[in-house]
């Protein structure tokens, strides 16, 4: 009898084997390095949730999440470490791809986390400004690069004088400046800075750049031409894991800041819950594909660099982004 | 039975008679003296037994019911004594009711016969019960 | 079936238990069945009126909802065809003027927070909030919709504001050329004071709006740790989500049991819900359903104790009865059974009583009787044991002086003791002698006839040999049948066993009887004596050639005292008790004396005896004879 039973499960196995293998041959999942723009925090939390959720491994991605910021050597420049190879994807902003571009590395965007920019002027409710003629005569600190184009251009569009506004180059990435009312305003992002302030018991005004028309995509997906060539497949899928990630992560921001917790438990949970709830709204604006990417965007962020001569030279905006790998989604 | 009894069957022998009935005591005596018998006699069991003791007799005839001392007192005072534990006594008594023989000899008497008696009656039934006593019959005269 | 203990029935046998039972299934089917209807009924009715006060609240509210919309739209379409906007849009310098109007009109109205009207670019040239203007209102949701019609968006939360915001938009146009949009702001705490309000809902019950786009709660949770920026599911927010309106039962977005109305509102994009916690709700009815079950219950109960009652009193007294009659089989004849109702078990336990009674009479009686009977019995023994004593008594008392009496004249006959004899004294003597042998005979049939009657003849079963017997008979008769002239013959059947049981003093004591009446009357011929085996009884057949007995005398010669006829008493002397006797003493051995005969030729007298004694009492065919 104990035979015949063995010989039994030996045939059931090997028909179940041979069933598995006439099905669909299960690839391995193709392994892929991202290379975060920042430390582990709130905001790359649709990675998170994407890799957690098994979204990157449904879309036959084995990902690996690689913390940015600062190493001994410096910032962590991810388009260097995309073109360098030691990333295929990478995080960075619209500014820094134009430019990127125009030096000739060969990246690609490929979805936006954010649909609009979280920049902004903070000011103190009692001394601020509301409104971007209101800056004229008072001191905003900002720091340079992208953030100081985006202040230039919005002073520009709305005729407020540059000189007449006290343009304070910004060294720390602290509020006591503001706090401490060194400076009557600040250029910082409302998911971060604006939180830290509403933290300490401060009502604050808001001028969000993107209110005033000013607008670039500041956390954009980002993988090289070869990638995009040869593996166009494994590019989709790290997309589409994304979007499903900041889905994900719209439905359930408690979980979106464990998940976060857990890649460094030294955050502070709620320090990260009030970020993440302010981000939200700007990875979820109706109508707008979630990752998604709008040509005037673009658009405007090419033609703000040029404006404030920082792109020299030209470059052709269809190479620097591309929507094929955004899924659309039913709003 | 004999048709014929001798005259001298018991030539010699003395043989007590016990019985309360003088006349029951006379024609016993009168009968076996006719036959060469010496008889004494006793009114009673307690002179019985005296009359015994002092004349030994060969053979004692008692009756049952008796004053003083009964049959049955007699019988069990000889056969309670070994000098006259194996003398042979016959009742003779008017009781005839169906077990009073068996009770008779079962208390030591030999036999037992029934009043009234003739002559021929008496001595030929005794004649018979005597045939019955080994010791008895040598000094039968037949 | 005998159940004489009450313990033995077993348990719902019982007659109380089954009453009992009865009672409660004909008091309780009807009520469980009742009651069972009602609730449905009340539950079912309670359901529907429910889900009809939800949707008359959601109805409420989605028309004030619509109310507060409609109102921001008619607002807008005033402000769209407005003179002063229309100039202020077109021309700076009736910007003043415009602005004035506009903020007039947003003051007025309580639903409308912000009014603004924007370009086409989407740049802010008018608004009631000072800091709008200038704003770009590109990027905003509502943006492109706004440019073709009039628009509503779904709320979303502003990023700026920090809040959710209502927009509604209407195209100005000039000339059928779109010169700008006016936009309002609705003031969205309204929304939330309409559906905030609780009236109706109980502690448990809320209305809330949930976005198509998210599913973010637009109107805050009545219940704590539900913050709105989370996505929510549930059936109810599901089918409202998905453009369906109705009511069902399912689990909230908080997992609980509800009743819950849902409604979807095209304006908003968003599912209306208003739920009440199943728990509360049903808890109104529940009371009355359990109000409903207890008095079930009550009456259940009611009917089980009633039932307990009734069936106790009527098996209680049977019961009663029982353990009474018990006592009364076991001697206690004064036990009674007390039951004082006058029903139908009030006259059984009367009678009960009266039969115990007439019971313990009867006892009495029979207890009198017996012991009178006893007594008797006592006496009778007594007397039996007197008779007995007399019988011994008389039969010692009569033998002793015929003892003297034959002894005497025997020795005067046999010439002994010395007496003077002659003829004459030889004569007397003889005479004597003959008188007192049937003195003795006489007395001997007294006794035996005594004996007989009393019963008190034993009967001996000892060994017997008939020819031994035969031959002691034969001796003693011979000598009379030669007197007379007969011969007496004795024949012995080879057949019948050389031994036999019983008791030959009886058998002979007949057997000479017989012998000797053949004898007496027969004059001539000859007295036969055969003994013969027949079966298990030995026969004796005395036959004779005398004068033969008539028929009719042949039923009472066995009769006491009774001859033939008186004639023959004095012939032939006697008493007549012999063969009353002989036929007693036969009949006690278990045998018995039959007789045949023919006038003038003979009689044949046949007695039939046991040839195994007394003991087996064997009964005697009465017409076993030999002839």
């Amino acid at each position: 009898m104990k035979t015949v039973v063995r010989f039994g499960m030996v045939l059931a196995m090997l028909v179940v084997a041979a069933c598995s293998a006439a099905a669909t041959p299960t690839p391995a999942p193709i392994p892929v390095k991202i290379q975060l723009s920042w430390i582990h925090e709130y905001s790359s939390s649709p990675f998170y949730a994407a890799l957690r959720n098994g979204h990157f491994a449904a879309n036959g991605v084995e990902a690996t999440l690689t913390e940015g910021g600062f190493d001994d050597q410096g910032y962590i420049d991810p388009v260097a470490q995309l073109v360098s190879g030691n990333a295929d994807f990478a995080m960075s902003d619209g500014a820094s791809l134009i430019q990127a571009r125009a030096a000739g590395s060969p990246v690609v965007a490929i979805a936006s986390v954010m649909q609009r920019n979280p920049l902004a002027i903070l000011s103190l409710s009692e001394t601020g400004s509301v409104s971007p003629q209101d800056l004229a005569g008072k001191s905003v600190s900002v720091a340079s690069g992208g953030a100081e184009v985006m202040l230039n251009t919005l002073l520009q569009s709305q005729g407020v004088d540059r000189s007449t506004v006290n343009v304070i180059a910004r060294t720390n990435f602290g509020i006591e400046a503001l706090v401490n009312g060194e400076v009557d305003n600040l250029v910082a992002w409302i998911t971060n800075e604006g939180v830290a302030l509403q933290e300490q018991g401060l009502t604050t005004n808001t001028i969000l750049m993107s209110d005033y028309g000013v607008e670039a995509y500041d956390f954009i997906l980002f993988t090289s031409e070869a990638m995009i060539n040869d593996k166009p497949d494994v590019v989709r899928g790290v997309v589409h894991a994304l979007q499903m990630g900041i889905a994900d992560v719209i439905a359930d921001p408690v979980q979106a800041v464990e998940y976060t917790l857990s890649l460094d438990p030294a955050l502070v949970r709620e320090e990260q819950f009030r970020r993440l709830e302010i981000t939200i709204p700007l990875m979820n604006v109706p109508g707008k594909t979630h990752g998604g990417m709008e040509a005037t965007v673009w658009q405007f962020t090419y033609d703000m660099l040029v404006n404030q001569g920082i792109l020299t030279q030209a470059v052709d905006l269809d190479q620097v982004y591309t929507l094929d790998f955004i899924a659309a989604e039913n709003q | 039975m004999l048709n014929i009894i001798p005259e001298n069957l018991i030539e010699g022998w003395t043989i007590v008679v016990v019985d309360d009935e003088d006349d029951s005591l006379m024609v016993a005596e009168v009968i076996l003296q006719a036959y060469g018998a010496t008889v004494y006699t006793g009114v009673n069991g307690k002179e019985g037994f005296e009359v015994i003791q002092r004349v030994k007799p060969r053979l004692v005839i008692s009756d049952l019911s008796m004053p003083v001392l009964d049959g049955w007192g007699l019988i069990s005072l000889l056969k309670g004594n070994r000098a006259y534990h194996d003398l042979p006594v016959i009742a003779l008594t008017a009781h005839a009711m169906i077990g009073d023989r068996e009770r008779a000899i079962a208390n030591g008497f030999h036999n037992y016969l029934t009043k009234p008696l003739t002559v021929d009656s008496f001595m030929g039934n005794l004649l018979n019960l005597l045939l019955d006593i080994p010791e008895l019959v040598e000094f039968l005269n037949l | 079936m005998q159940v004489t203990n009450r313990t033995a029935i077993p348990f719902f046998a019982r007659l109380r238990w089954r009453l009992t039972f009865l009672f409660l299934g004909i008091a309780i089917v009807p009520v469980v069945i009742i009651t069972l209807i009602v609730i449905t009924q009340i539950g079912s009715q309670y359901q529907i009126q429910i889900f009809n006060e939800l949707d008359a609240i959601s109805t409420l509210k989605t028309q004030q909802v619509e109310h507060l919309l409609q109102d921001g739209r008619e607002q807008l379409r005033a402000i769209a065809i407005n003179d002063d906007v229309i100039a202020g849009v077109q021309t700076p310098d009736s910007v003043p003027v415009a602005l004035t109007v506009i903020q007039r009109l947003a003051e007025i109205s309580s639903n409308v927070e912000t009014i603004f009207i924007y370009t086409p670019d989407g740049k802010v040239v008018l608004a009631s909030d000072e800091v709008l203007i200038n704003r770009v209102v590109l990027r905003q949701p509502y943006f492109d919709a706004s440019l073709s019609g009039e628009f509503l968006q779904a709320p979303f939360f502003d990023v700026s504001l920090q809040r959710l915001t209502l927009i509604a938009t209407n195209p100005i146009y000039q000339d059928s050329d779109l010169i700008a949009i006016a936009a309002i702001r609705y003031n969205i705490n309204e929304i939330d004071n309409i559906l905030g309000e609780q009236v109706g809902l109980g502690e448990s019950g809320e209305t809330y709006l949930i976005s198509q786009e998210n599913n973010y709660l637009l109107t805050k949770s009545r219940f704590d740790g539900f913050p709105q920026n989370r996505a929510y599911t549930s059936d109810g927010i599901e089918r409202a989500l998905s453009a369906q309106n109705g009511d069902a039962f399912y689990p909230d977005y908080r997992g609980i049991p509800v009743f819950g109305n849902y409604h979807w509102i095209e304006d908003l994009k968003s599912g209306l819900l208003t739920e009440i916690d199943q728990a509360e709700a049903f808890s109104a009815i529940t009371q009355t359903q359990v109000i409903i079950i207890v008095l079930a219950a009550l009456i259940a109960i009611s009917a089980a104790v009633i039932g307990l009652v009734v069936s106790t009193q009527i098996t209680q007294p049977i019961s009663q009865m029982t353990i009474t009659a018990s006592a009364i089989a076991q001697g206690k004849f004064d036990q009674r059974v007390a039951y004082a109702q006058a029903d139908e078990v009030g006259v059984l336990a009367t009678a009960f009583n009266d039969m115990a009674q007439a019971v313990q009479d009867r006892t009495s009686q029979l207890q009198a009787a017996r012991d009178e009977a006893l007594g008797a019995q006592r006496v009778a023994r007594e007397n039996s044991r007197l008779k007995s004593e007399f019988l011994s008594t008389m039969s010692h008392e009569l033998r002793t002086p015929m003892n003297a009496i034959l002894g005497f004249t025997s020795i005067m006959q046999k010439r002994i003791g010395g007496v003077e004899y002659n003829a004459l004294t030889e004569r007397y003597l003889q005479r004597i002698h003959a008188n007192s042998e049937r003195l003795l005979g006489l007395i001997n049939d007294f006794l035996d006839l005594s004996r007989v009657e009393s019963g008190r003849m034993e009967l001996a079963t000892m060994p017997i040999v008939p020819a031994d017997m035969a031959l002691k008979w034969s001796e003693s008769l011979t000598v009379l049948a030669e007197s007379k002239g007969l011969a007496l013959i004795v024949n012995i059947d080879p057949a019948l066993p050389a031994i036999i049981l019983g008791d030959e003093e009886a058998i002979s004591k007949i057997a000479i009887n017989l012998i000797g009446n053949a004898i007496k009357f027969t004059e001539k011929g000859s007295v036969t004596v055969q003994l013969r085996k027949q079966e298990q009884f030995m026969t004796l057949a005395v036959t004779d050639t005398g004068i033969g007995i008539a028929p009719h005398a042949r039923e009472y010669i066995f009769d006491e005292f009774r001859q033939v006829d008186q004639s023959s008493k004095r012939k032939y002397g006697g008493t007549g008790l012999g063969l009353a006797i002989a036929q007693k003493i036969a009949r006690e051995m278990g045998g018995t004396i039959n007789l045949q005969s023919q006038i003038d030729v003979g009689s044949t007298f046949t007695l039939v005896v046991p040839m195994a004694g007394t003991a087996n009492n064997v009964a005697v065919k009465e017409s076993l004879v030999l002839a």
